[in-house]
C-alpha cells in the first residue's frame, strides 16, 4: 500500500538524526550553551487569577524545564539568562492546533502543512532573552505585547517571530521550494533521490533494492513539490521497471515522470556523502564537489539545471 | 502454545520489534521479513490500521502473515486502535474524525488533540454509537480475513496472537492539566453522547435493589437521592469510565472470536508515551522549533505508568475473569522519543524494559529504531529481557491503592503511598486482584470508590486471610447491604478493637486467619477503618498529616522501601530474584556522572548483576568452558556485609546490582545479628582448639586451614 507521504522515510532523508555517543553529547551540550541564542525556550503559559502569566510547559532543546511549572516568566528568565524565551497563551496554541487538524480533515494536508500552519499562528505573547557572545546582537531586549484577556478569534497583537529560522530545513528541500516556479523548475515538479549503501546497511522496508555489483543496494525516495509546498512524498515503486535499467537514473526519473505527468530531476549519491551534505556548514559547495568528482549524479544534466547548481555553490 | 485460547500473559519476548507491513511492498515482504530473522528476530508485533484494512485491495495483512508463518516468526497482531501508529490519523477513517458528535471531550468539555505524525487529529469517541458500529465492522473483517487464512494454510494460527489493548481510554485527559500533574483531574469522555449514556447507567446502576433505601419496617422507599448528588459526581463517573472500558474490550473479544476462533486472543494494555497528553505542548514546542526530544518528561511518563500495571481485565465469562492485562509500552519514533540521542534512548528502553517486563509485559520498538541501537546495546537488553522472561526478575508489590478508575486521580492518600514507597506500590481497578495476589501486604481502599455487597465480600475476605492490612474509610460509599455487610463483620471483632488517633482517628481490628489457612505462618490481618478528611479541597493542606500516616501503615503491614540513594537525582528500582535474593537498578537519569550512595535498611552485600545475567546465557560458553554454577558465580565479587555503599553511576546509566541478604522484617535481622555473633564466636573457639591440639597449625588463618564450620543460613 503506497503512503503517499511516507513521514518516517521522509525523515530519515532529510533529518538523517542526531546520532550522539556519550562523548559527542557533552560536545553538543558545550555547543548549546555557546550558542543559545539558536536554540530558544518555548513557553506555553496561562494567565493565573491575579493576570500573570504562569508556565503550564517550557521547553528548550536539551534542557530539563520541568520544575518551571507555574512559574513566571521572568523567574524561567533569570535561571537561563542566555536563552531567547518566547510565551504562547495557550487558549491560542489550542485554537492552532485545532485549525490545524480541521485543515487536515478537510483537504489533503500532510505534516509538514499542519507544522506550517501552526508556525503562522504562534505569536508570542512575551519573548525576552539576551543574545548569545558572538556579537550579533549585544544587548538584552523585551518585548511584551499588549493582550486581551480573553483569548478571542484574532490572534494576539505581538511580535511575529521567524519560527523558521530555528527549524532549518533540508538545504536542498529549501532551495527547491522556493525555486518552483521561477526559470528553472515548473510549479510542480518531482525529484527522485537515490542513496547507495553498501549491504550490511538494514534494509528497513525501502521500496525498491537493487543489487548492483559489489553488493551495493540503493534506497530510493520521491518527492512531488507543488507551488513551493510538499505534496507527496514516500520510497517509489520500481518493481515493474526492468531489471536492466533499475542502474540508470535517469531512466527511473523519466518513467517517473511519465507516472505523475510532471518533470521528475534525478540525484544519485552514497548515503555517508548525503549525509555529510545534509549536516554541512557549505552544503552547497560540498554538493557541487561531488559532482565534479562523480561521485554524486544528476539527471538530466541540463545546462539550466548545471547553472543553477553552480550559482548556488557560489552564493549560497 | 495452544491456539483458540485467552491465556494469562507472560511475554514471552519481553522486546519484541514492530513491522509497519503496510509500508513494505508485497514484492519486498519475504526478503524484509528474511533479514529480521537473520537478525535473530523470533517475533515481531504489528498494529493493524483499520483504513489499511478496509482499502486493502492487494490483502497485504494474510500476505504479512503467510509471509511470517513462512519463516516461523511468531506474530502479535494488536487490533484495537491505538495511537502512535504511522498511517494517516493512526488508522482511523478520517470520515469519522470529521464529525464533532464522534468527538471525545475531556472533562473540561475540549476535544483532545493527538500531535504526533503523520497527521494530526482529535481523539475519536470510542464509546459513541457511530465509532462502534465501524469498529465492529472492521474487527469482523480482520476475524474474516483470518478465518480464511486459517482454512487456507492450517497451522498458521500457532504463530498469531490477536491483541485488543486499552486504546484511547487513558487518554482522555485534558493536554491543560496532564502538563502539569499526569494523571490529574478525571480521565474520561465527557461528550454529549457519553453524557447520555451515562446518566443512564447511573440510574440503571442504582435503581438495583441494594441500593434503594428502606425506611423502617416499611419496605423499599425508592432511590436513595445521596447516589445522584453533585458530591457523588466524580466517583460516579469514575466508575461509569471505568465500565465503558471494560465494555469495549469485551465487545472487542465478541468479534475476533467467529470465524477464527482457534486464533488467541489476549488482553493488554499498551502505552505509547509519545502520544500521552503530557507531551501535547511539549510536541508542539517541538514542532515550532523543528526538533525533537524531551528525554526528561518522557521519562517521568514511565515512572507515572508503572503504578498502574498488571491490571485483570473484566471480561464476560467467568472463565476469562481473572486475566491479566500485560503491559507493554511503544517507542514508536515518530514524537519526542525519535529525535533522543542514544543514549537518552538506550536508557528509556532500559528503564521501560525494567519497568513492563517485570510485571508480565514488554516494549515494542519500530524495527528502525532498534536496529540503529548499537549491537552491544541489543546485547545487554536481550539479556536482560530473557532474565526477564524466564522470571529470574520480578517486580515486587507491597501496597496497592483499590481506585474506582485507573487513568483518573485518586486522592491525596494514593499520592502520599506512592511517595513513601514510589517502585512498589500500585493501583488497581479490579477487585479481582485480591483473590489472586498474596504478595501485597497493604490494601488501602479510595474513599471514592462505590462498593456493592459483592465487592466489600472480596475486600474482607482478603482480610480474613491474614498476612494484610486493609484500610477502610469510616464513611465508605458503600450501599446499603454492604453496610450491613460491614456491621455484622466489625460485631464480630469488635472485642479486640483499637482507637486510635494519630493524624486521623482510626478503629484497628485484628482478624484471625479463617480455619482453612495454616494459622502457624499466616499473621492475623488486620482492618482499619481510618476517618478521612472529607473536603477535598482542605487535602493540600493535609500532606505531611498524609505522608506521617501512610508511612506508620507502611509500617504496620511490615512493608518498607528496601533502599534509598542519597542523590535525588539518582534513583532505584527492586525486583525479587529468585532464590530469595534482590536485584536493584540503580539509575542516573542525568546527563553526567553522579556520585551517590546506596543505603539499605539492612546489611547485605552486593554484586553486578549484569555480568551474572551475561554468563547465565548458555550460547555465550566457548568450547570447553564451563558454565559457573549459580553459588560459584554468586560467591565471587560479592562485596561485605555493610548498608551503605558508594556508587559512581555514569550519565544516564543503569548499574544493576545483585543483593543478598536483606531482611524486610526487623525481628529477622535482630536474629540474623546473633546468629552471626555466635558463628564468629565458634570460630574462634575452634582456632584456639586448632592451636593448642592441632601440631603445626601456628598463626593461620582459619580460612586458608579450611575452617568453615559455624556458617549459617545467616551468613
Amino acid at each position: 500500500m503506497e503512503l503517499k507521504q511516507d513521514w518516517r522515510k521522509f525523515h530519515a532523508v532529510f533529518h538523517p538524526g542526531r546520532r550522539l555517543g556519550l562523548s559527542d553529547y557533552s560536545k553538543v551540550q558545550k555547543k548549546r550553551t555557546e550558542n543559545a541564542h539558536l536554540s530558544p525556550i518555548v513557553v506555553v503559559a496561562e494567565r493565573d487569577q491575579s493576570g500573570v502569566l504562569r508556565c503550564l510547559m517550557a521547553y528548550g532543546d536539551g534542557l530539563d524545564l520541568m520544575e518551571f511549572v507555574g512559574a513566571t516568566l521572568s523567574e524561567i528568565q533569570d535561571q537561563h539568562p542566555n536563552r531567547i524565551l518566547h510565551a504562547l497563551e495557550r487558549g491560542a496554541v489550542d485554537q492552532a492546533m485545532s485549525r490545524a487538524i480541521t485543515g487536515s480533515q478537510i483537504g489533503e494536508t500532510s505534516f509538514h502543512d499542519q507544522v506550517d500552519s501552526l508556525r503562522q499562528a504562534a505569536v508570542p505573547v512575551w519573548s525576552a532573552g539576551q543574545l548569545g557572545a558572538n556579537g550579533e546582537r549585544s544587548s538584552s531586549f523585551v518585548s511584551r505585547s499588549l493582550f486581551a484577556k480573553d483569548a478571542g478569534s484574532s490572534p494576539p497583537s505581538g511580535e511575529r517571530v521567524s519560527w523558521d529560522e530555528y527549524a532549518q530545513g533540508h538545504f536542498l528541500l529549501e532551495a527547491l521550494k522556493k525555486a518552483a516556479g521561477g526559470s528553472v523548475f515548473p510549479r510542480r515538479f518531482g525529484l527522485l533521490i537515490r542513496l547507495e549503501g553498501s549491504l550490511d546497511q538494514r534494509a528497513s522496508g525501502w521500496g525498491s533494492m537493487s543489487m548492483g555489483s559489489e553488493s551495493r543496494f540503493y534506497r530510493d525516495f520521491f518527492v512531488v513539490l507543488s507551488q513551493g509546498r510538499l505534496d507527496q512524498f514516500h520510497a517509489p515503486d520500481f518493481t515493474s521497471i526492468d531489471a536492466a535499467f533499475t542502474h540508470d537514473l535517469g531512466y527511473l526519473a523519466r518513467s517517473l515522470g511519465e507516472k505523475y505527468i510532471i518533470p521528475v530531476y534525478g540525484l544519485s549519491a552514497p548515503v555517508e556523502l548525503w549525509n555529510q551534505w545534509s549536516s554541512a556548514d557549505a552544503p552547497w559547495k560540498e554538493l557541487w564537489r561531488g559532482l565534479r568528482s562523480r561521485k554524486a549524479e544528476v539527471s538530466p544534466e541540463s545546462p539550466a539545471l548545471m547553472l543553477w547548481l553552480a550559482w548556488k555553490r557560489w552564493t549560497a | 502454545m495452544s491456539g483458540g485460547e485467552l491465556k494469562t500473559v507472560a511475554a514471552r519476548e519481553p522486546m519484541t520489534i514492530v513491522v509497519n507491513f503496510w509500508e513494505i511492498r508485497p514484492s519486498m515482504m519475504g526478503a524484509h521479513l528474511e533479514n529480521l530473522v537473520r537478525s535473530g528476530v523470533r517475533q515481531i508485533a504489528a498494529f493493524v490500521p483499520w483504513s489499511a484494512v478496509e482499502s486493502d485491495i492487494s490483502h497485504l495483512m494474510p500476505r504479512f502473515l503467510q509471509s511470517a508463518y513462512e519463516r516461523k516468526l511468531q506474530v502479535k497482531l494488536i487490533v484495537s486502535p491505538e495511537p502512535g501508529v504511522h498511517f494517516p490519523f493512526s488508522g482511523i477513517a478520517r470520515d469519522l474524525l470529521s464529525k464533532s458528535g464522534a468527538l471525545a471531550k475531556s472533562a473540561q468539555g475540549e476535544n483532545i488533540p493527538a500531535v504526533l505524525p503523520p497527521t494530526f487529529f482529535q481523539l475519536p469517541s470510542l464509546g459513541s454509537g457511530e465509532f462502534q458500529k465501524r469498529y465492529q465492522h472492521f474487527l469482523a473483517r480482520v476475524d474474516s480475513l483470518l478465518g480464511d487464512l486459517c482454512r487456507s494454510q492450517p497451522g498458521i494460527e500457532e504463530n498469531i496472537e490477536l491483541i485488543v489493548g486499552g486504546s484511547f481510554w487513558k487518554y482522555y485527559r485534558s493536554p491543560r492539566i496532564a502538563a502539569a500533574e499526569t494523571f490529574s483531574g478525571l480521565c474520561g469522555d465527557f461528550n454529549d453522547e457519553s453524557t447520555l449514556q451515562f446518566r443512564k447507567r447511573l440510574d440503571q446502576f442504582y435503581s438495583q435493589r441494594e441500593f434503594v433505601a428502606t425506611s423502617s419496617g416499611q419496605g423499599t422507599t425508592g432511590v436513595d437521592p445521596r447516589w445522584k448528588t453533585r458530591a457523588m459526581e466524580a466517583a460516579n463517573w469514575k466508575a461509569f469510565s471505568e465500565q465503558q472500558e471494560q465494555l469495549f474490550r469485551a465487545r472487542s473479544h465478541t468479534y475476533l472470536r467467529r470465524r477464527a476462533p482457534r486464533v488467541s486472543l489476549e488482553n493488554a494494555e499498551i502505552f505509547v508515551p509519545e502520544a500521552d497528553p503530557a507531551l501535547v505542548y511539549s510536541q508542539y514546542a517541538q514542532n515550532l522549533l523543528g526538533y525533537t526530544g524531551d528525554f526528561r518528561r518522557l521519562t517521568d511518563l514511565i515512572d507515572q505508568y508503572q503504578f498502574r500495571l498488571g491490571n485483570p481485565a473484566a471480561t464476560e465469562t467467568a472463565a476469562d475473569a481473572k486475566l491479566e492485562r500485560a503491559p507493554w509500552v511503544y517507542w514508536s519514533g515518530l514524537g519526542s522519543f525519535g529525535g533522543l540521542s542514544d543514549p537518552e534512548k538506550q536508557y528509556l528502553i532500559l528503564q521501560s524494559l525494567l519497568t513492563f517486563a517485570s510485571r508480565g509485559g514488554g516494549v515494542l520498538i519500530d524495527e528502525n529504531e532498534w536496529f540503529d541501537l548499537s549491537a552491544s546495546f541489543r546485547m545487554r537488553v536481550e539479556h536482560m529481557a530473557r532474565a526477564l522472561c524466564e522470571g529470574e526478575l520480578k517486580a515486587r508489590v507491597r501496597a496497592s491503592f483499590l481506585t474506582a478508575h485507573l487513568w483518573s486521580e485518586p486522592t491525596a492518600i494514593w499520592t502520599a503511598l506512592k511517595t513513601a514507597l514510589p517502585s512498589e506500590s500500585r493501583l488497581v481497578s479490579d477487585l479481582d486482584v485480591l483473590d489472586a495476589d498474596q504478595s501485597t501486604r497493604l490494601w488501602v481502599v479510595d474513599p471514592e470508590l462505590v462498593m456493592t455487597r459483592s465487592m466489600l465480600e472480596q475486600i474482607l475476605a482478603r482480610v480474613t486471610r491474614g498476612n494484610a492490612v486493609v484500610v477502610l474509610p469510616q464513611k465508605a460509599l458503600l450501599s446499603p447491604w454492604a453496610e450491613n455487610l460491614l456491621r455484622e463483620f466489625l460485631s464480630e471483632y469488635s472485642g479486640g478493637v483499637i482507637r486510635l488517633n494519630v493524624q486521623f482517628p482510626c478503629e484497628v481490628y485484628s482478624v484471625r486467619p479463617t480455619e482453612s489457612e495454616d494459622s502457624g505462618t499466616v499473621s492475623p490481618g488486620k482492618l482499619l477503618l481510618v476517618q478521612w478528611p472529607q473536603a477535598r479541597a482542605a487535602q493540600g493542606e493535609l500532606t505531611h498529616s498524609y505522608q506521617k500516616f501512610v508511612e506508620n501503615l507502611l509500617s504496620l503491614a511490615g512493608v518498607s522501601s528496601p533502599c534509598n540513594v542519597s542523590d535525588p537525582r539518582v534513583r532505584t528500582f527492586a525486583l525479587s530474584r529468585k532464590g530469595g535474593r534482590m536485584g536493584v537498578f540503580v539509575m542516573n537519569r542525568a546527563p553526567a556522572s553522579v556520585s551517590a550512595e546506596l543505603m539499605f535498611s539492612s546489611e547485605v552485600r552486593i554484586s553486578d548483576l549484569a555480568s551474572r545475567l551475561a554468563a547465565q546465557s548458555v550460547a555465550t560458553l566457548l568450547p570447553g568452558q564451563v558454565a559457573l554454577s549459580d553459588e560459584d558465580s554468586f560467591q565471587s565479587g560479592l562485596s561485605h556485609w555493610a548498608q551503605r555503599f558508594a556508587l559512581d553511576v555514569p550519565a544516564f546509566g543503569v548499574l544493576p546490582l545483585s543483593v543478598e541478604g536483606w531482611l524486610e522484617d526487623p525481628s529477622e535481622l535482630q536474629e540474623r545479628q546473633a546468629a552471626r555473633e555466635t558463628s564468629e564466636a565458634l570460630k574462634r573457639a575452634l582456632g584456639e582448639a586448632a592451636a593448642n591440639e592441632l601440631y603445626g597449625f601456628y598463626g593461620q588463618s582459619q580460612q586458608s586451614a579450611g575452617v568453615s564450620g559455624g556458617m549459617s543460613p545467616w551468613n
